[in-house]
């Protein structure tokens, strides 16, 4: 063998002795993956290029220089389901997945060319925060890949997935992102550890109580997907990725299936209760809705009252909004409205079609949500629903009440298509309010007055509240018979392919923050 | 293409059984290294009937999230994950990290409401004790305490409604 | 007396497969069936098998159910004019003030006297009168116990076991055995509050408890011509928490001379009580074919159809014609007791987690056929099960010529018997009637904490086709998408760089 070549090898050698048997148990027992096979599993079989493999950690201002390859992080690129997609994996192995410049570069390195190509870039992160030996260079790093997920958002997708620690300035990265994906069990986000809230507050908390995945897909509404260890998480990952386009300019893949376009559904016209107080499960409705009832919801347990969602319509990806009378009576409150701006931003960004499904009895009344601010988040869900420029549809299912129906993409802040059920309920408020108001003082001095509300009711409910008066008024396309939604929706989506709308030139929009 | 067999086990949730099925190169499934040929119709009356090796029954899926499925057979109920041989050993190890845990988490087992709350933050418990009465269809269902141990914190409150697996009561193991 | 074709309409003051089975009666006798329709479920199955409905009222207060709103149900009988009630069961079928404010409105009560509910009802009265019929009975407090000082005396003079039981109890509610002296004082108060909600009365009383009996009950049918026949007995031994689940008749328990005297037993204990219509006493019998009254009810009841199924008659019909005043049409000579017949009832619940009530749509329905074969059912495709209601959503009755044939009946009709949407008791039943012990008669109470290994019936491989199913849709869900277009339009692409 020629010289050359032998330093080559041997270097080769090297490393496969880093990535060795002990190195690999040493994850497993913690029930994780390595950063490796984490990657493989992400990729096509046999599509993974390494990039920045050999990068040694660099020189540390404090303490011992550690000597390893890779800086404990695997880069590069390959292709999901046969689609080009750039990643990288933090090694919890090598230094603790800390990072340090060189680990840093390395990030950004695939960032910027995940830019420059217009692919996604997924992050899978496993790291013990900013290498202290490296002193403040190490931290800068994390100045550098933050500007680039701003310069990306909006562009490409970005994606965090989250299957270690990551504490500190580690979770703003992830938060600049469009989705984060937690595994159960395995991994946490914090910005202060358990430790400092002992220290500052006093109050014991464990680790997974202050950031677990259950903690962020709940309360904090941080981690938008939670999955029960590592295999899944990545499974869950590839099926987000079939769901969104390359960059702002591409549309996501329209997937064929065997399921039919014009399928009837005679069940719609049975989940919906007549009483109008009576909750059911808006996801039943969206299982028949579409192609093969499969969907894929983002942030399911954070703020049920509203339902977001990817799923496909005669293969097209269209994203869900829908009031979910389970929860809450469907009502918005300040969590909810955030989850759906949130969720309209990220498909308008992404060229995906909106379908708001609506039943919402209005905005959750209360001392707490006006002192925390409604006005000023419910303006979110507002804004990011007459901003967007994507196709919008609506099915307004039962109730559709006062300002939330107007939020809801109403005709009026530009819903292209609106379609009501015979079910449907629409009117500056429900009756028992109207009435309470309108009839005070009849109510009052009547002798009867259950029997008066009770006739007074049926009377608004007859010429106020009910579909057709929309309908004649324009406000809403056509009342339509629930069994033929499916069909309507597809249609509509077929009539708006090629929607154009321009918006005025500006810096970027003041979204009320 | 024999040597591309991948192994997913089933984990039975109920019972920890576990039905590790091959899935050969070809498609082909088999179970304790017995061929399954395995179908799935939809009749005209809305049901689903599996059929292995020649023998049908109903089967439908009450709901999925993930890798976990809950599903009827015959009208019996059964809880399953799929999981990965690697998933799995994560799995084990996991619940023998939890079983040392000193909390138990009580979980209201159907929807209901609460009708009684027999204790609070603090209390000492043995096993069997009635710790909440649950409403559900106008029958009254005693929550018990499942060992000896101290009252951690009641989540509910008399005349609350709860869904089915909301947690109820945190109780810690006395050692 | 009272003309023969005095009612003419039958307001059914009841829902479920109930108002349906009485329904069906009434329009065969050529009368008026009437529902009631509840804001609780307004598009309910059995009101589209009744002739007429009519709206449950408004009303100012809704702490008190529909159907156990006594001057509501009355107000609306008269409101249209309706000549009977017919209360079904549960609800206010034993409720003897239902009973008096009918008669004082002049609505016919489809029952007996509001005398005869009373004092059936009152558990206390009803032990006098049993002792006075000379029917066989098991010690216990003489009336009533308010306090629970009163319960820890009678509990010292009788010992333990003992069952606390409401006065106004039936059905298993604000019952419980108390089997050493530190559990009396929560079960008592639990018995009491359990009874208020269930009946609105707190009242119970204490009996000596009989370990793992029998439960064996006697069909009376009374005229108002002083004619009382019995229709055998039907064995509801299959029981869990004091709720029957699965029922038959005749008893595979009596002998020709067991059985003569348990009957002879039933219809002493009506004469003495002057009792009138359809009722029921119930015994408890033991291991050494002992038997003791229990309890008398006023009402039809859920499993009179194996009764039905044996005799040929129609309990209801019977019901309604002694309601008019008429004779009964048969002697107690005339009783044929033909074949055998099990009533399985089909409950939305989930048996493997503790029979929990399981509630949903019935999103498909598949019913057995065939002779023999009969379903009472509340439901159908489309249907919800709500929490709001009991979880009995249906009945399978089949009829052969012996206990043997019968049980392969059921089972075979159980098989074809599909239900998607919610779970139910199908599976329970299907391993009630596979258990060998039940097969061969030996069962009582105990029968299904004891005797059942599993509460289902699986069949063979049954696993294995649900790890399979799972492992295949697991399949599906992560396969390697192929298949992917991504094309864009110039039109849609300018528009996309434009808004830049």
């Amino acid at each position: 063998m020629k010289k050359s070549y032998e330093q080559f090898s041997a270097r080769r050698e090297l490393l496969d002795k880093q990535y060795d048997e002990t190195y690999v148990q040493k994850q497993h027992k913690r029930g994780k993956l390595t950063a490796h096979e984490r990657i493989l599993l992400l990729f096509d079989e046999g599509t993974f290029e390494e990039t920045d493999a050999y990068i040694p950690p660099a020189e540390a201002s404090f303490g011992k220089t550690v000597k390893a390859f890779g800086d404990g992080v695997v880069t590069g690129f390959g292709r999901v389901n046969g689609r080009l997609v750039y990643a990288y994996s933090q090694d919890f192995n090598v230094l603790g997945g800390s990072l340090g410049s060189r680990h840093a570069a390395k990030i950004v390195k695939i960032q910027d060319m995940a830019l420059k190509t217009g692919s996604p870039v997924v992050g899978l992160i496993d790291s013990g925060g900013a290498r202290i030996q490296e002193g403040i260079t190490g931290l800068n790093g994390y100045g550098d890949i933050f500007k680039r997920n701003v310069y990306s958002s909006g562009v490409i997708p970005q994606i965090s997935v989250i299957m270690g620690p990551a504490a500190g300035g580690a979770v703003y990265s992830p938060a600049l992102t469009d989705f984060i994906f937690m595994t159960a069990d395995t991994s946490y986000m914090f910005v202060t550890g358990p430790n400092v809230v002992k220290e500052v507050l006093n109050e014991t908390v464990s680790t997974e109580d202050l950031g677990g995945a259950s903690v962020h897909s709940t309360k904090s509404g941080v981690a938008d997907f939670v999955y029960s260890d590592d295999e899944n998480t990545i499974l869950g990952v590839k099926r987000l990725l079939s769901f969104l386009p390359l960059n702002n300019m591409e549309n996501p893949p329209l997937i064929k299936s065997d399921d039919t376009a014009k399928r009837v559904e005679d069940q719609l016209r049975n989940i919906v209760p007549e009483d109008p107080d009576k909750p059911y499960d808006v996801k039943e409705i969206v299982e028949l809705l579409v192609d093969n009832g499969d969907y894929m919801e983002v942030a399911e347990n954070h703020a049920s009252n509203i339902f977001t969602a990817f799923a496909r319509m005669d293969g097209q990806v269209v994203g869900i909004v829908a009031n979910q009378p389970k929860v809450m009576a469907g009502t918005l409150d300040i969590d909810s409205s955030i989850k759906g701006a949130r969720f309209i931003n990220i498909c308008n960004s992404f060229n995906i079609p909106i379908i708001t499904l609506e039943d919402v009895p209005g905005f959750l009344p209360g001392t707490d949500q006006e002192h925390d601010g409604i006005i000023r988040h419910g303006a979110k869900l507002l804004y990011a629903y007459t901003f967007a420029s994507v196709p919008k549809i609506t099915v307004i299912l039962r109730k559709a009440y006062g300002g939330a129906y107007i939020v809801m993409n109403s005709k009026g802040i530009g819903g292209d298509f609106v379609f009501a059920w015979p079910t449907a309920e629409i009117a500056v408020m429900g009756p028992d309010g109207a009435i309470a108001i309108l009839y005070r003082k009849e109510l009052a001095e009547s002798e009867d007055p259950v029997m008066l509300k009770k006739e007074l009711t049926q009377k608004y409910r007859e010429e106020v509240t009910n579909p057709y008066i929309a309908d004649e008024k324009g406000f809403i396309d056509e009342v339509i018979d629930p069994a033929m939604t499916r069909s309507k929706i597809i249609t509509s989506l077929k009539a708006l392919d090629r929607k154009t709308e321009y918006r005025p030139k500006r810096k970027h929009g003041n979204m009320p923050l | 293409m024999s040597t591309n067999n991948k192994t997913l086990i089933a984990l039975d949730k109920v019972s920890s059984k576990e039905y590790p099925i091959t899935i050969s190169g070809n498609g082909k499934y088999a179970f304790d290294s017995k061929q399954l040929d395995a179908s799935i119709e939809t009749t005209d009356d809305g049901f689903s009937v599996m059929t292995i090796n020649g023998i049908s029954y109903p089967i439908e899926i009450v709901s999925r999230h993930q890798n976990e499925y809950e599903l009827l057979v015959n009208g019996v109920s059964y809880l399953f994950s799929v999981e990965t041989p690697f998933s799995l050993g994560r799995k084990k190890m996991l619940s023998a990290e939890a079983s040392e845990s000193t909390t138990i988490r009580l979980k209201a087992p159907m929807p209901g409401k609460i009708l009684e709350v027999l204790v609070k933050t603090g209390d000492s418990v043995k096993a069997g004790d009635t710790l909440l009465i649950l409403e559900a269809m106008k029958m009254q269902n005693a929550i018990l305490a499942s060992t000896k141990g101290t009252i951690k914190k009641v989540l509910v409150k008399e005349g609350d409604t709860t869904s089915k697996s909301d947690l109820l009561i945190e109780l810690e193991k006395d050692m | 007396m009272k003309n023969k074709d005095k009612i003419k309409s039958i307001l059914i003051a009841n829902r479920g497969e109930i108002a349906i089975r009485i329904a069906q009666t009434a329009r065969k006798m050529g009368i008026t069936p009437v529902g009631i329709r509840t804001v609780k479920e307004p598009n309910a199955y059995y009101l589209t098998q009744v002739d007429k409905v009519v709206d449950f009222p408004d009303r100012e207060k809704n702490d008190v159910p529909e159907f156990l709103d006594i001057e509501s149900l009355v107000l609306l009988a008269k409101r249209n004019k309706i000549d009977a009630i017919h209360p079904g069961y549960g609800y206010l079928s034993e409720n003897a003030q239902f009973a008096i404010r009918c008669t004082e409105e002049g609505i016919i009560f489809i029952g007996p006297s509001p005398r005869i509910i009373q004092n059936m009802g009152d558990k206390v009265i009803a032990k006098e009168i049993a002792a006075k019929g000379k029917v066989p009975m098991l010690g216990g407090s003489n009336g009533s116990v308010d306090t629970l000082d009163e319960a820890i005396q009678i509990s010292k003079e009788i010992g333990f076991p003992l069952i606390i039981k409401a006065v106004a109890g039936g059905g298993g509610r604000g019952m419980r055995i108390v089997r050493k002296q530190s559990e009396i004082k929560q079960m008592y108060h639990s018995a009491s509050t359990e009874a208020l909600s269930a009946f609105n009365n707190p009242s119970v009383f204490i009996e000596k408890y009989l370990e793992n009996p029998k439960h064996i009950e006697v069909q009376i049918v009374a005229d108002t011509h002083g004619n009382v026949i019995h229709l055998w007995e039907r064995e509801c031994s299959v029981q869990r928490k004091h709720q029957k689940l699965l029922e038959e008749a005749p008893s595979p328990a009596l002998d020709d001379k067991l059985r003569k005297k348990i009957t002879d037993a039933a219809v002493s204990l009506a004469r003495e009580a002057g009792y009138v219509s359809l009722g029921t006493v119930e015994f408890l019998l033991d291991k050494h074919g002992d038997f003791f009254f229990m309890e008398m009810n006023t009402r039809v009841q859920v499993e009179h159809p194996v009764t039905e199924m044996i005799t040929g008659l129609d309990l209801i019909e019977l019901q309604i014609r002694i309601a008019n005043g008429e004779k009964l049409p048969i002697t107690q000579e005339e009783v044929k007791l033909n074949g055998w017949a099990i009533e399985c009832r089909i409950n939305a619940e989930d048996v493997q987690s503790n029979f929990s009530p399981c509630t949903g749509m019935i999103k498909a329905l598949r019913l057995p056929e065939g002779e023999g074969i009969r379903v009472d059912k509340g439901v159908v495709v489309g249907s919800e099960v709500t929490p709001f209601f009991d979880s009995m959503i249906a009945k399978l009755i089949v009829h052969a010529e012996d206990r043997n044939a019968v049980i392969k009946r059921t089972l075979e009709a159980l098989n074809d018997f599909q239900i998607k949407g919610i779970k139910t008791t199908i599976p329970f039943d299907k391993a009630v009637l596979h258990n060998e012990i039940f097969c061969n008669g030996n069962f009582d109470t105990s029968f299904i904490e004891k005797d059942m290994e599993s509460t289902v019936h699986v069949e063979k491989d049954e696993e294995i086709f649900a790890a399979l199913f799972a492992v295949s849709q697991y399949g599906k869900q992560n396969k390697p998408i192929t298949e992917q277009k991504e094309d864009i339009d110039l039109w849609a692409l300018r528009n996309r760089i434009n808004n830049m």
